[in-house]
């Protein structure tokens, strides 16, 4: 009926198979042999469209079955169905992973809940981002109580990341637009948003005057705006925004004790 | 749908496609390659084909299955989590008094079906024996009937052989 290829798919899915002969006659996943039945089984387009019609109150969507069992794959099995080349998907009904998967070319994904703005949005929500590195100054992890520290992050730069979702090369540029800064005082009070990642002395643009001495951990989350294209296609912004938490850093905020050295 | 399959067939010309005729149900069947293979599936020859280590590998599947000794069968695999299932069922069957029963796999075709990476994947058409087993001593028999079939193997390439990395059944085969 079909031709299709696959991959590594076993998944403590396949453990849970029941070993039956007692299947509807127009299972096509009946299985033949022991190994089958501890196996994925997968269906052709037009078996899974022959499913989803006999399921049509329900809601199906796919996402390419990777070895990783992840949608955002860089390695990508492929298969044939139908005669045509296709993917290997993982098979979502009402949200619930179903025990077989679908060999599907391109649109027959695209027509089974593919590739979507929010199939991108949640791959930019899932990816990982530069997390932003805090500067102080002064250096060394110490300051001065009553007296501007100056902070600020060298992370300003976009990141693209390029990743296959549903088949497609897809994308996905994230940019630094929103700095939230803690300060590490003890409360969220002091934390401070800008769209300016601060700058190195003696520009100081964001700066903090602790009021008591003590150990604090200063750190500084990054909000990202993202964008991506599938191929060569022009950019389309993704409506949501991703914030990265930073690493905190040790800092020691003492007090200053003047000294006479001449007089 | 036989149409279909003919199509296919015509358009996959630079695919393997080996088709053994006739005879009985049991899996002994000569391997078919234009590459040097021994005339026994169950041993490997000196650079083995895809298509005779897939024999090989279905015979091995038939003598793990009936004899609960898995090693030989898993060391042809590689990553393969149906193989490391199926091995685990079938160890579990005999260490609790059970058994299983199988003629095996005839294979009568094997075709490479991806053509941006030829000769990884292969859908293994074939007749399968029907499978009598008990889970334990104490189990009831049970049967899986068989029939006409056809398997998903994907293969990874070692220095003289290959391994079984992943396996499916295809749907409506």
């Amino acid at each position: 009926m079909m031709r299709r290829i696959v991959l590594v798919l076993g998944t403590a899915l396949s453990l849970m198979m029941p070993i039956s002969t007692a299947q509807a006659e127009d299972d096509p996943c009946v299985s033949a042999t022991l190994h089958e039945a501890s196996a994925h089984c997968i269906r052709s387009g037009n078996e899974t469209n022959a499913f989803i019609a006999a399921h049509s109150s329900h809601t199906f969507s796919v996402t390419l079955a990777c070895a990783t069992d992840n949608a955002l794959c860089s390695d990508t099995p492929t298969c044939r169905s139908d005669g045509e080349d296709g993917q290997v998907y993982n098979v979502f009904e009402d949200g619930a992973l179903l025990d077989w998967q679908a060999c599907l070319t391109k649109q027959e994904a695209q027509r089974l809940g593919g590739l979507t703005p929010a199939v991108v949005e949640r791959a930019f929500q899932r990816l990982a981002w530069p997390a932003s590195t805090i500067v102080v100054q002064p250096p060394k992890g110490r300051t001065l109580v009553n007296f501007d520290t100056n902070f600020y992050t060298t992370n300003t730069h976009r990141t693209t990341q390029t990743v296959t979702l549903i088949g497609h090369q897809v994308t996905i540029e994230a940019t630094p637009t929103q700095y939230i800064w803690h300060f590490g005082s003890g409360s969220s009070d002091g934390d401070l948003a800008t769209t300016d990642p601060g700058a190195a002395y003696p520009d100081l643009r964001v700066t903090y005057r602790y009021t008591r001495v003590g150990d604090v951990n200063p750190s500084v989350d990054t909000t990202y705006s993202g964008r991506y294209r599938v191929g060569n296609g022009a950019w389309q912004t993704i409506p949501s925004t991703l914030t990265v938490p930073g690493q905190s850093v040790d800092l020691q905020v003492v007090s200053a004790t003047p000294h006479l050295v001449g007089y | 749908v036989d149409t279909r399959r003919t199509l296919v067939g015509a358009l996959a010309a630079p695919l393997l496609l080996l088709s053994a005729c006739g005879g009985d149900d049991s899996i002994a069947d000569p391997p078919v390659s234009s590459a040097p293979t021994s005339s026994d599936p169950t041993s490997p020859p000196q650079r083995e084909s895809a298509e005779h280590f897939i024999r090989r590998f279905y015979a091995a599947e038939r003598a793990m299955e009936n004899s609960g000794k898995t090693s030989s069968y898993m060391a042809m695999t590689q990553g393969c989590s149906s193989c490391k299932s199926l091995t685990k069922q079938v160890k579990r069957f005999y260490r609790d008094g059970g058994f299983v029963r199988w003629a095996g796999f005839k294979v009568t075709s094997i075709s490479g079906n991806n053509q941006n990476k030829p000769g990884q994947s292969f859908d293994v058409a074939g007749i399968a024996a029907p499978t009598t087993y008990k889970t334990s001593s104490g189990g009831e028999t049970q049967h899986l009937s068989g029939g006409r079939t056809t398997d998903l193997v994907t293969l990874t390439k070692t220095a003289t052989s290959w391994r079984v990395t992943g396996f499916a059944k295809l749907g409506g085969q």
